[in-house]
C-alpha cells in the first residue's frame, strides 16, 4: 500500500465515522436548520420593509406630499443570504471544533493511536488523512448547505438564480471551507497538545469566542455610525461622499478600529463573502475583478491561516511525544 | 447545615484553583473592565464627529441640524457593552461552573465514595448548590465592583445614585441568567453518560437561546444582536413576527434578559429615562420567566440526582 493509499484510507474512515457520529450529525442537522430559518426570517424582514414602504407611500400621497424622496426597498436575492453567512461563521466553527476535537479525541480516548502507530503508516500520513477526510467531510457540509440555500432562496425569494448568481454562493462556499478548516485545525492542536481532553475543548470554545464574538463585536461597537441606531450620518442627512471628507479627520481611529478587527479571521471571511454576495451595497452589483482586487487582503489573510494552523495542527500531531491518554 | 456549608465552601475552592475556569474568568473580568473604556472612548469619538459633522453642514449652509443624540444619553449607556460580555462569556463561564461542578466528582470517582459516607445525596447536592451560587456571585459581585470603580476613575462618567441603583439590579439579573446556564451545564452534566456530550449540549442550547430564538422574534442578524445599540430594536411589522414573538418571545430567555438589560442600563434612545420601577413593571414578565426556568433547570437537577445511582458511574471523555 502506497503512501497516498494510507493517507486515503484514514481519510475514508474519518469520513464514515463522523457520519455515524451524533454529536457531529446534530449539529450538523442544526446548522442546516438556522441557516434555512435564517432565510425564512431574512424575506419576511424585507417583506415586511415593502409593507412600510407602501404604507408610507399611500400616507404622504393622500397628504399630497412629495413621494419622490421615499425609496422603494429593492430585492437583491443574494441579501438573503446574511444570516446564512453569520451562522456559517459562528455554528459552521462551531461544527468545525467538534470535527477537529473529534478526531483526536476518539484516538486517544480509545488508546487506538498506539496500535495504529505500530502499523506502517507515519504520524504526518496518519494526520494527513485525518485532515483530508475532515476536508472532505466539510466539502459535503458545503455543498448540502449549497443545494440547500439556492432551493430556499429560490422558493421563499420567488426567483430563480442566475448562472453568476450561483456561482458567486459557490466561490462563498469555497472560502467557508477554507475557514472552517482554521477551525478544525485548531481544535485539533490542541486536543493534541492538551492532556485533558475536555479542557482542549473549552479552550477551543474560548478562541472561538474571543475570535468570532468579542473581537468583530468591539470593532463594531466602536464604529461611530454604529453609536446611533439608524447611524449617525442617516439623522443627519449626509451623503456617502461627504462622509468620508469629515471620516478623514478621524482616520487614526478608524485604522485602530480597522486593525482590531483585522485581527479576527471571522472579520476576514465576513468581509469577503459579504463582498462577493453583494451584502454589503458597496459591492452590489459589482463585477467579480472588482471585488477580488478590493478584497484580496482578506482572501490572503484567510488562505495563509488555513495553511499555517494546519501546518501546526500537523507539526503538533508529528512531534507530540505522548499522544495517547497517559494512565 | 455544617456538611452542606463545607461541601460549598469545598466546591469554591476547587473550582478557584481549575486553570480552564480561571482563563475564562480573566477573560470574562478584562472585557468588563475595558467594556466602560470602550463604551468612553466611542461615545467620545462620536460626538467629535458629531461636531464636525456640524461645521461641515454649517460651512454649506444647512442651518437646521438636530442636536447630538448622544447628549441624551446618560453616563451609564457608556456599560451598555458589558450586557453583550455577560451574554456571551458569562454564559459560556456558567456552564462550565455547573458542568465541572459534578463531572469533576463523577470523573475521579469520589463521588460513589461520597454517597457511602454519611452524607444524603440531598445534602451533597445542597452543598453543590449553595457552593456554585457562591462562586457565581463572587463573579458577580467582582464585576459590579469593577464598574463602579472604573465610572469613577474614568472621566466624564460619573454615576449618580439612581446609576449605581440600575447597574446593581442589571448585576442582579445577570446572576439569575447566569445561573439558568449553571444549572443546565450541572444538569447535563448529572444526565449525560459522554463528558464531551454534557459540554455540547448545554452549548447548543446556549447557541439557541442567544441566537436562534431572539432571531425568529426580532428579526435581527447574529451580529446585530450583539451590537448593544440595535440589539433592542423592535420586531419588523408582518404576521410572521407577530406568530414568532406571541409563540416563541415568552420563553426567548437571551432576548429578555438583553431587552430589559439595555433598557435598565439607559441603552436605547427610545426609552432614556424611563424610572427604575416602571421598567421593572414593564419586565416582570421576562424576569418572572427567567427565574421559572432557572427554577425548572434546578428541579430537574434534584430530581436527577435523587435517582442517582452508583451503578450508572461509568462516564468517558
Amino acid at each position: 500500500m502506497n503512501n497516498a493509499a494510507k493517507i486515503f484510507a484514514v481519510a475514508k474512515k474519518e469520513f464514515t465515522d463522523a457520519l455515524k457520529n451524533k454529536v457531529f450529525l446534530v449539529f450538523l442537522a442544526f446548522l442546516l436548520f438556522l441557516i434555512g430559518t435564517s432565510i425564512v426570517v431574512a424575506s419576511f424582514d424585507f417583506q415586511s420593509k415593502v409593507v412600510v414602504y407602501q404604507n408610507a407611500l399611500i400616507k404622504l400621497k393622500q397628504s399630497g406630499q412629495v413621494v419622490e424622496n421615499l425609496s422603494e426597498p429593492q430585492f437583491f436575492p443574494l441579501q438573503l443570504l446574511r444570516g446564512a453567512i453569520e451562522f456559517l461563521e459562528i455554528i459552521g466553527a462551531i461544527l468545525a471544533i467538534v470535527l477537529g476535537y473529534l478526531s483526536i479525541a476518539k484516538e486517544k480516548g480509545n488508546n487506538t493511536l498506539q496500535l495504529i502507530l505500530t502499523r506502517p503508516i507515519s504520524r504526518l500520513s496518519f494526520y494527513a488523512g485525518k485532515f483530508l477526510g475532515n476536508a472532505l467531510l466539510l466539502v459535503s457540509v458545503a455543498g448540502i448547505v449549497f443545494v440547500g440555500v439556492t432551493l430556499v432562496v429560490e422558493v421563499v425569494g420567488k426567483t430563480m438564480l442566475t448562472g453568476p448568481q450561483l456561482f458567486r454562493i459557490l466561490l462563498t462556499f469555497a472560502f467557508t471551507i477554507i475557514y472552517l478548516l482554521i477551525f478544525f485545525s485548531i481544535s485539533a492542536a490542541l486536543s493534541t497538545l492538551m492532556k485533558s481532553l475536555p479542557n482542549a475543548l473549552i479552550v477551543s470554545f474560548v478562541i472561538w469566542i474571543l475570535f468570532v464574538l468579542i473581537i468583530p463585536q468591539i470593532g463594531d461597537t466602536m464604529d461611530p455610525d454604529n453609536q446611533v441606531p439608524g447611524g449617525l450620518f442617516n439623522s443627519l442627512h449626509i451623503i456617502k461622499a461627504d462622509q468620508l471628507v469629515i471620516l478623514e479627520k478621524f482616520s487614526r481611529y478608524e485604522k485602530t478600529r480597522d486593525s482590531l478587527e483585522q485581527t479576527s479571521l471571522t472579520k476576514h471571511y465576513e468581509r469577503l463573502a459579504f463582498a462577493l454576495l453583494g451584502i454589503k451595497d458597496t459591492y452590489n452589483g459589482k463585477s467579480l475583478d472588482f471585488v477580488f482586487h478590493d478584497k484580496i487582503g482578506d482572501v490572503w489573510w484567510i488562505s495563509l491561516a488555513s495553511i499555517l494552523f494546519g501546518a501546526a495542527g500537523a507539526m503538533m500531531f508529528v512531534k507530540k511525544r505522548m499522544l495517547w491518554k497517559e494512565e | 447545615m455544617s456538611s452542606i456549608l463545607t461541601i460549598a465552601m469545598q466546591e469554591v475552592k476547587v473550582l478557584f484553583r481549575e486553570r480552564v475556569f480561571f482563563l475564562l474568568l480573566s477573560i470574562f473580568i478584562i472585557m468588563t473592565l475595558a467594556s466602560s473604556f470602550i463604551g468612553l472612548i466611542a461615545t467620545a469619538t462620536t460626538t467629535s464627529i458629531y461636531n464636525a459633522s456640524v461645521g461641515f453642514l454649517q460651512h454649506n449652509g444647512v442651518n437646521n441640524i438636530p442636536s447630538n443624540p448622544l447628549n441624551a444619553l446618560p453616563a451609564l449607556t457608556n456599560f451598555r457593552n458589558v450586557i453583550v460580555y455577560i451574554f456571551l462569556i458569562g454564559s459560556l463561564l456558567a456552564i462550565v461552573i455547573g458542568h465541572r461542578s459534578f463531572i469533576r466528582e463523577r470523573k475521579s470517582g469520589v463521588l460513589p465514595l461520597l454517597l457511602t459516607r454519611p452524607i444524603s445525596p440531598k445534602t451533597l447536592f445542597m452543598g453543590k448548590i449553595l457552593g456554585i451560587c457562591m462562586a457565581l456571585f463572587s463573579i458577580i459581585g467582582i464585576t459590579f465592583v469593577i464598574s463602579v470603580i472604573s465610572s469613577l476613575l474614568l472621566p466624564f462618567q460619573h454615576l449618580v445614585f439612581d446609576d449605581i441603583l440600575r447597574l446593581f439590579i442589571f448585576y442582579v439579573l445577570s446572576f439569575f441568567y447566569l445561573l439558568f446556564f449553571t444549572f443546565l451545564g450541572l444538569l447535563f452534566a448529572i444526565r449525560t453518560k459522554s463528558e464531551s456530550l454534557a459540554l455540547f449540549i448545554p452549548v447548543c442550547i446556549w447557541v439557541g437561546i442567544s441566537f436562534v430564538l431572539p432571531e425568529l422574534v426580532s428579526g435581527q442578524t447574529p451580529t446585530a444582536l450583539l451590537n448593544p445599540v440595535t440589539m433592542d430594536q423592535t420586531a419588523p411589522a408582518g404576521t410572521f413576527f407577530a406568530l414568532m414573538s406571541q409563540y416563541l418571545g415568552p420563553i426567548s430567555l437571551g432576548w429578555h434578559y438583553t431587552s430589559f438589560s439595555s433598557q435598565l442600563l439607559n441603552n436605547s434612545l427610545q426609552i432614556s429615562y424611563a424610572s427604575i420601577g416602571s421598567i421593572i413593571l414593564a419586565n416582570s414578565g421576562k424576569i418572572f420567566t427567567l427565574l421559572v426556568a432557572a427554577g425548572i433547570c434546578l428541579g430537574l437537577c434534584f430530581y436527577l440526582i435523587r435517582a442517582y445511582s452508583i451503578q450508572e458511574e461509568n462516564i468517558y471523555e
